[in-house]
């Protein structure tokens, strides 16, 4: 298929997603939860379903595996005797009927016996508690000996999922293969998770994604849960199923894509040198594991940020709890910690006074130095040219000043009710590949040029971003000089194409087309010497480039990294406590750009996730309670879309494509969660930023006032 | 209840539920999968459709709303020449949907641009403020808007 044709069908509506694919008249499938946080099952009571077209698959029933590998370990399917999380699914049943599943549901009883719920960190036993240590030099006495220390604790606020499109899989059995579509970033995992489940070779699976939104990362393993769930079910009728997953279901049953409270101190020395940096990370995994090890890892990173110091202390914590398991999320950890870095920075300049512009450029890592694992990077570091370009692209010295002159004013009566302009910096980067789990870090892609010499490039890697397919066809095509419409790109059955990989860490620009270069190159060598058809795969097993040890955390631990450095400006209502974003600018070092249209959306859409994180983004309180669907679409409109300003500062022509997708949600929170300061001298410890949250703080700034 | 109405400028007529939606019964009735199913609710805009010339969500409009009223849809308009200055405009401006959105979008603009020859940026934003999606940014999209406003204009005059 063409990109023209491929983009048309998206206008037209005919690209498939899950909703569009259950024939009228299959089965359809539900989750019959728990509704306890913690407890055991005593028994459950279902009406009899012979000869009513009702099926019903228990953990008692599942037939093959009810605990299958979900890549940290192992994971329950169908709770069996014990429950560890509410919503934990315990039943599945399907029928052709809705008003039956309806039946069957309003019959159905599970008794419990309540235990006691561990549902926060700091609640959990230590034994459920896993620790990652870093330590580099001697951050407490760099703390000790400090002319200043500076902290801060923060919850990092949790990300509401949404998808306009259902979550869910549509399952059937045809000529001795299971058929699975499902909306996913990882096929070949949804095919071994499956495998697992029913006790079946993995040959015998066929994933067809369906079409997807922008990728949230939550598609990483929990379209494999569902997908395994439907497979059981059509294994269970013989027929096809479908089992959506409503966007109030999701709401009160997803997982929470981020559950983490980081403290963290920085020393500063007399000319505000950064001396020291040590922080501790406390991450709610939920009841099992998902790539939490990946997740807390990154998390120590992301603590330095772009900053240097030969003495710091990271300590990560994660915790088995009887809530959901954490999802996996945009930033995977960095953005969360990257934050809690330049909150510091935005502590230190509260209590100081100090220039936010020289405590930024005297303490970013400047090229020679080495990454703070004591690795050599890749790329020289270029954050200080960034962050000199943005300031002064944005003017940002005078118009900081004359926000700090207007706070001032704004502390007298007269001037609380005018509108007050903030402006904020901040700078981050975005390491791409895996830093753990090697084995799930092999990927490969296959190219095969036929008799006919067209190319087929075939690869299970799932795009969210179709500019993707021209950036494969054009390299390859400009390599064997064929025109890009005689290039096509199989990614559609996973039983034609070679394990990929995950669709994450913007693997799919940096590793997929790296792969896809070395494989053209091949055929290259190969064409007029054999016989076509000629077929070549490469793979890359290797997960990051720089003598990466996880266990120590010592050396590179990315394939690369890109740098980004940002500006916000916000405007701030005194009598409503509305913050309006009114400007970003970002300049970006991201190496090769390779379509500069679509690399500018997809930051475009970073921006406006960010700064939904930061000011708009509020999850219901009480998830385990119906939540009405409003909260669940309040996101950001074209009427929130700031003026947004990107250039893309390629330092090096030569340095191959990087990745840009997480850069906006690394970096920009931080930049406005700054302007927001800078506007009201106010530095939120929780996010969101809110109407409500501001008038309660300014109103306890009042009272203080008043009281004095 | 039997309500007819004109679909696609074909006169059609269904028996159906007062409160059945108009999304449920385009998808389900007349198989036109091209409306997507999103947040149910009248807020995402993925299952917009024209009545009478004017966008509105589908799956907030009862059956027993749409005797005597004239439903496009994109299956529909996608045929049109209208539709490829369109997608022309987008393609141009470097647009990117993820597809569940588009359709939506798409008669969306069409509407505005029957409205307004050439939209300025507050009439693009009030139109496209019922349409949320976190695919993408909305500068190309403000950007293809504009192409096609220029492209349509030109046709028209010619």
């Amino acid at each position: 298929m063409t990109e023209g044709k491929r983009f048309r069908n998206k206008l037209c509506g005919q690209t498939e997603f899950l909703s569009d694919l259950a024939p009228p008249g299959c089965y359809r499938g539900r989750i019959i939860r728990a509704e306890i946080a913690h407890g055991k099952i005593k028994s459950i009571s279902s009406p009899d379903i012979e000869r009513k077209d009702i099926y019903c698959v228990s953990a008692k029933t599942i037939g093959a595996a009810n605990i299958v590998d979900m890549i940290d370990g192992p994971f329950t399917l169908l709770a069996d005797e014990e429950i560890l999380y509410f919503s934990q699914p315990v039943l599945l049943v399907c029928a052709k009927d809705p008003n039956k599943i309806n039946w069957f549901v309003k019959n159905t009883s599970i008794e419990y016996e309540t235990k006691e719920s561990v549902k926060k960190f700091s609640q959990a036993p230590d034994n459920s508690k896993i620790q990652r240590e870093f330590t580099n030099g001697n951050a407490k006495g760099s703390m000790a000996a400090a002319a200043h220390v500076t902290n801060i604790n923060f919850q990092a606020p949790t990300l509401v999922p949404y998808y306009s499109d259902n979550d869910g899989a549509y399952a059937y059995y045809e000529a001795g293969k299971y058929i699975i579509y499902t909306p996913t970033q990882w096929p070949y995992h949804v095919r071994r998770l499956v495998s697992g489940a029913l006790g079946i070779p993995a040959s015998r699976i066929d994933i067809r994604p369906t079409g997807i939104s922008r990728s949230y990362n939550s598609r990483l393993w929990y379209s494999s849960l569902l997908a395994a769930y439907t497979a059981l079910l059509s294994r269970a009728t013989g027929e096809a199923v479908y089992l959506e997953i409503t966007p109030t279901e999701r709401i009160r049953t997803f997982p929470e894509e981020s559950r983490m409270r980081i403290s963290a101190e920085a020393s500063f020395d007399d000319t505000l040198k950064l001396t020291g940096l040590s922080g501790t990370i406390h991450f709610n995994i939920g009841a099992f594991p998902v790539l939490s090890r990946e997740i807390i890892d990154r998390a120590c990173l992301g603590l330095s940020n772009v900053y240097m110091t030969r003495n710091v202390h990271f300590s990560g914590q994660t915790a088995v709890t009887n809530t959901p398991p954490a999802g996996t999320f945009p930033g995977m950890g960095t953005a969360q910690t990257i934050l809690a870095a330049e909150k510091l920075l935005i502590e230190t300049e509260r209590i100081l006074n100090c220039d936010p512009v020289e405590l930024r450029l005297k303490n970013c890592i400047t090229p020679g130095h080495n990454s703070v694992t004591n690795g050599k990077f890749t790329t020289p570091p270029v954050i200080k040219p960034l962050l000199e370009g943005v300031i002064a692209a944005a003017d940002f010295r005078r118009k900081y000043a004359a926000s700090k002159i207007n706070r001032q004013k704004a502390s007298s009566q007269l001037h609380r009710a005018y509108i007050q302009h903030g402006i904020g910096l901040s700078s981050g980067y975005q390491g791409n590949g895996f830093i753990n789990k090697p084995d799930y870090s092999s990927y490969s892609v296959q190219l095969e040029l036929d008799s006919k010499s067209k190319l087929t490039i075939r690869t299970s890697a799932v795009l969210d971003n179709p500019g993707l397919y021209n950036i494969w066809k054009e390299s390859a095509g400009e390599i064997l000089g064929i025109s890009s419409n005689n290039i096509s790109v199989n990614n559609e059955h996973s039983i034609n194409t070679p394990n990929s990989g995950p669709s994450v860490f913007s693997r799919n620009i940096v590793d997929i087309h790296k792969l896809v270069i070395q494989c053209s190159n091949a055929i290259k060598k190969k064409r007029f010497r054999s016989a076509l058809p000629i077929k070549v795969q490469r793979s890359v097993k290797k997960s990051s480039a720089g003598n990466w040890n996880s266990e120590d955390f010592s050396g590179f631990p990315f394939n690369s990294i890109s740098w980004a450095a940002c500006v916000a400006e916000v405007m701030y209502e005194p009598l409503t406590g509305i913050i309006t974003l009114g400007k970003i600018l970002m300049h970006i070092d991201a190496g090769l750009i390779l379509n500069e249209k679509s690399a500018r959306n997809e930051i475009e859409a970073g921006i406006l996730h960010a700064s939904e994180w930061v000011l708009q983004n509020v999850l219901p309180a009480e998830r385990n309670k119906e939540t009405t669907e409003e909260s669940l679409f309040s996101v950001p409109g074209i009427y929130h879309q700031p003026q947004i300003d990107i250039q893309f500062m390629n330092s090096n022509q030569k340095v191959q494509p990087k990745g840009i997708g997480e850069l906006a949600i690394n970096t920009v929170p931080a930049a406005i969660l700054h302007a927001v300061y800078s506007a009201t001298g106010i530095h939120f410890d929780n996010l969101p930023v809110t109407p409500a949250a501001l008038h309660k703080r300014t109103q306890k700034a009042t009272e203080t006032e008043v009281s004095s | 209840m039997t309500v007819s109405f004109v679909l696609n400028y074909e006169d059609v007529s269904i028996r159906t539920l007062s409160m059945t939606s108009l999304l449920h019964i385009l998808r389900n009735d007349f198989g036109l999968k091209g409306t997507k199913q999103g947040c149910r609710n009248g807020q995402c805009g993925a299952c917009t459709v024209l009545m009478n010339d004017n966008p509105v969500p589908s799956c907030m409009v009862p059956a027993f709303k749409l005797h005597d009223t004239r439903i496009l849809t994109i299956e529909r308009f996608a045929k049109s020449r209208e539709f490829i200055d369109i997608e022309r405009g987008f393609t141009e401006a470097g647009v990117r949907l993820c597809g569940h959105c588009a359709p939506g979008r798409v008669l969306t603009v069409h509407a505005l641009l029957e409205k307004y020859t050439r939209p300025d940026l507050e009439e693009i934003k009030q139109a496209l403020n019922a349409s949320r999606c976190r695919c993408a940014g909305y500068s190309a999209l403000i950007e293809g808007i504009k192409i096609a406003a220029h492209l349509r204009y030109n046709r028209n005059v010619k």
